[in-house]
């Protein structure tokens, strides 16, 4: 077996892989992050009413 | 060329850069603070968390400066040969994402931690013992993290001092001892955004910049002090791995991807046992990367550092410098200014959100699933909280105590191995019995998380150098995992449980 060539494509597979996963996480999490703070605001603060520990 | 080991390009820029950094997740803490309006709102944002900011914080969790360091110390000392690890990791989680090994039944059982499945399958006797031996585990596997953080800022800002280490190490603990407190939970998922970016954007292009500067050829040219079959070939004789090591960084693979405490958490909070499969199908491409590239890094740094005398005579020498310091020295004299800022913020905030989550997760399971058990009475939630505070002030003073008196005998990467291996060996057994063979019985998981404490001989000074091969650290390593495995199968067929309705 052809240790040089086994490592390089390891190597190579690795770098262009992992460059298009950071590239769609980074557009998709944008968007999740949006939606994540849509979220956030439009929910009904139902644990301040609940929490018996809360001073409100 | 300065010839000046620790000569580095980090300037005043960025020194600004790392402190300014350092401050964004105070900040973002303080923005969001608006958006939550109880703990409740965060668990539940948490539990719903869309797949692309899952990976992110997946990612963000098991990417850390301890990571980039043990890999880059074993790209530096044994080459390429050092790969076949990231590649048995990766198909290994990709097995495991396939076929749904342990996660899947786990995550269908709605199990949150490994010593509640050993409670609900054994009996709380079972989960009190598994509980001190993951934390017995998990604290030594974290003992030297302030060590390598320390060896790492050392190397990059090329700061000199006799006692360098113990000043940055008790710096950086009282930080990430601040940081635990005033991070929280509220801006977890932004600042693992932030950090995945960063850190995989800045690995990505530091790559390319080790590329560029060594050249693609001179990166595979095999250097004059090392041999050229043992650089390449992990089963080669001197590469320092042999068959027995690859068995057990099969084992290791397997049960840190089911069971370490941290990545398991990620898959039983997920929506459904079918995304834990798929955010480990997809999270094996993260694994590969996160070994990878810094094993990448240290390979680049042994090359030049073989193509420079003086360095090579430092670390090659009669009294060698430590090779952890050999990624991080070669990355302060190649990288631009700036750059180098951005890349060590990047790592440091890596430093402080590892240590932030382990030391809350040890702490949490010494109170949980050691003290309240024992404990007749139930704890209030202020005496748990109190619990927990103390927890972390102790283990944060024996980080300190047993980083400056402890060095890694073989490896930094054995060394979490071996102290991984404490917990991994028992639990791997434990749970593979508890959940796919009906007659694995308490006697046998006693027996199995017993036996995982001999890999404390893994950790001892007759591991260094060239050991008989009884005594060499991957054989008591593979032999822990065997041993627990027969613990399990011995002890439950010799004494099974008289009623397994009563124990569970």
């Amino acid at each position: 077996m052809n240790w040089t060539i086994l490592w390089q494509i390891v190597l190579i597979f690795t770098l262009i892989g992992y460059s298009l996963m950071v590239t769609v996480v980074l557009i998709g999490g944008i968007f999740n992050i949006r939606d994540l703070f849509r979220d956030l605001s439009t929910a009904t603060p139902d644990s301040i009413l609940k929490n018996p520990d809360n001073g409100h | 060329m300065d010839m000046d080991i620790f000569a580095t390009n980090f300037q005043r820029i960025d020194w600004i850069i790392l402190l300014v950094y350092i401050c964004i997740p105070v900040v973002i803490g303080v923005l969001v603070r608006k958006y939550i309006h109880g703990m409740s709102d965060f668990i539940v944002a948490g539990r719903n968390l869309r797949l692309f900011l899952a990976v992110a914080t997946l990612t963000g969790t098991e990417l850390g400066l301890v990571t980039v360091m043990y890999n880059a110390e074993l790209g530096f000392k044994y080459g390429f040969s050092a790969f076949h690890i990231a590649l048995i990791e990766s198909v290994c989680v990709l097995v495991i994402g396939l076929t749904g090994l342990i996660v899947y039944k786990l995550r269908s059982m709605e199990i949150l931690t490994i010593p509640e499945f050993y409670e609900r399958r054994f009996g709380k006797k079972v989960r009190i013992l598994g509980g001190t031996i993951l934390a017995l585990g998990g604290i030594l596997n974290m003992g030297l993290f302030l060590q390598a953080g320390a060896r790492f800022m050392i190397g990059v800002t090329g700061y000199q001092h006799a006692a360098g280490l113990k000043i940055f190490m008790s710096s950086m603990l009282i930080m990430v001892l601040i940081y635990t407190t005033l991070g929280g939970m509220v801006s977890v998922v932004l600042n693992d955004f932030i950090q995945f970016v960063v850190l995989s954007g800045g690995m990505v292009i530091g790559s390319i910049f080790i590329i560029h500067h060594l050249g693609w050829n001179a990166l595979f040219s095999i250097p004059e002090t090392q041999n050229a079959d043992a650089w390449l070939n992990p089963l080669a004789e001197g590469s320092g791995f042999g068959s027995l090591y690859v068995f057990f960084m099969v084992l290791l693979s397997l049960s840190t991807g089911t069971l370490w405490q941290s990545s398991t958490l990620r898959a039983l909070s997920v929506k459904s046992p079918r995304t834990a499969k798929h955010l480990y199908a997809v999270g094996s491409l993260s694994f590969l990367a996160r070994r990878i590239i810094p094993m990448l890094w240290g390979i680049g740094a042994f090359v030049f550092v073989s193509q420079t005398p003086f360095l090579l005579d430092a670390f090659t020498g009669p009294d060698p410098l430590n090779s952890q310091f050999g990624m991080p020295v070669f990355i302060a004299k190649i990288i631009p200014s700036g750059f180098l800022g951005i890349l060590a913020a990047g790592m440091f905030a890596a430093f402080m959100s590892t240590h932030d989550s382990y030391l809350l997760s040890w702490s949490s399971v010494i109170t949980q699933d050691i003290v309240a058990p024992l404990h007749r009475r139930t704890l209030t939630d202020k005496k748990r909280l109190l619990i927990t505070r103390m927890a972390i002030l102790g283990i944060g003073v024996f980080l300190l105590l047993w980083g400056l008196w402890f060095e890694a005998p073989v490896s930094l990467w054995n060394y979490m191995a071996v102290t991984g291996t404490i917990y991994l060996s028992g639990a791997f057994a434990v749970v593979l019995g508890g959940l796919y063979w009906k007659r694995a019985s308490s006697t046998g998981a006693v027996l199995a998380l017993a036996a995982g404490l001999l890999a404390v001989l893994g950790i001892g000074p007759w591991t260094q150098g060239d050991p008989p091969w009884y005594a060499s650290d991957k054989f008591i390593g593979a032999m822990t995992f065997v041993m627990a495995a027969a613990g399990m199968i011995i002890g439950s067929l010799c004494f099974p449980d008289a009623n397994r309705e009563n124990a569970s």
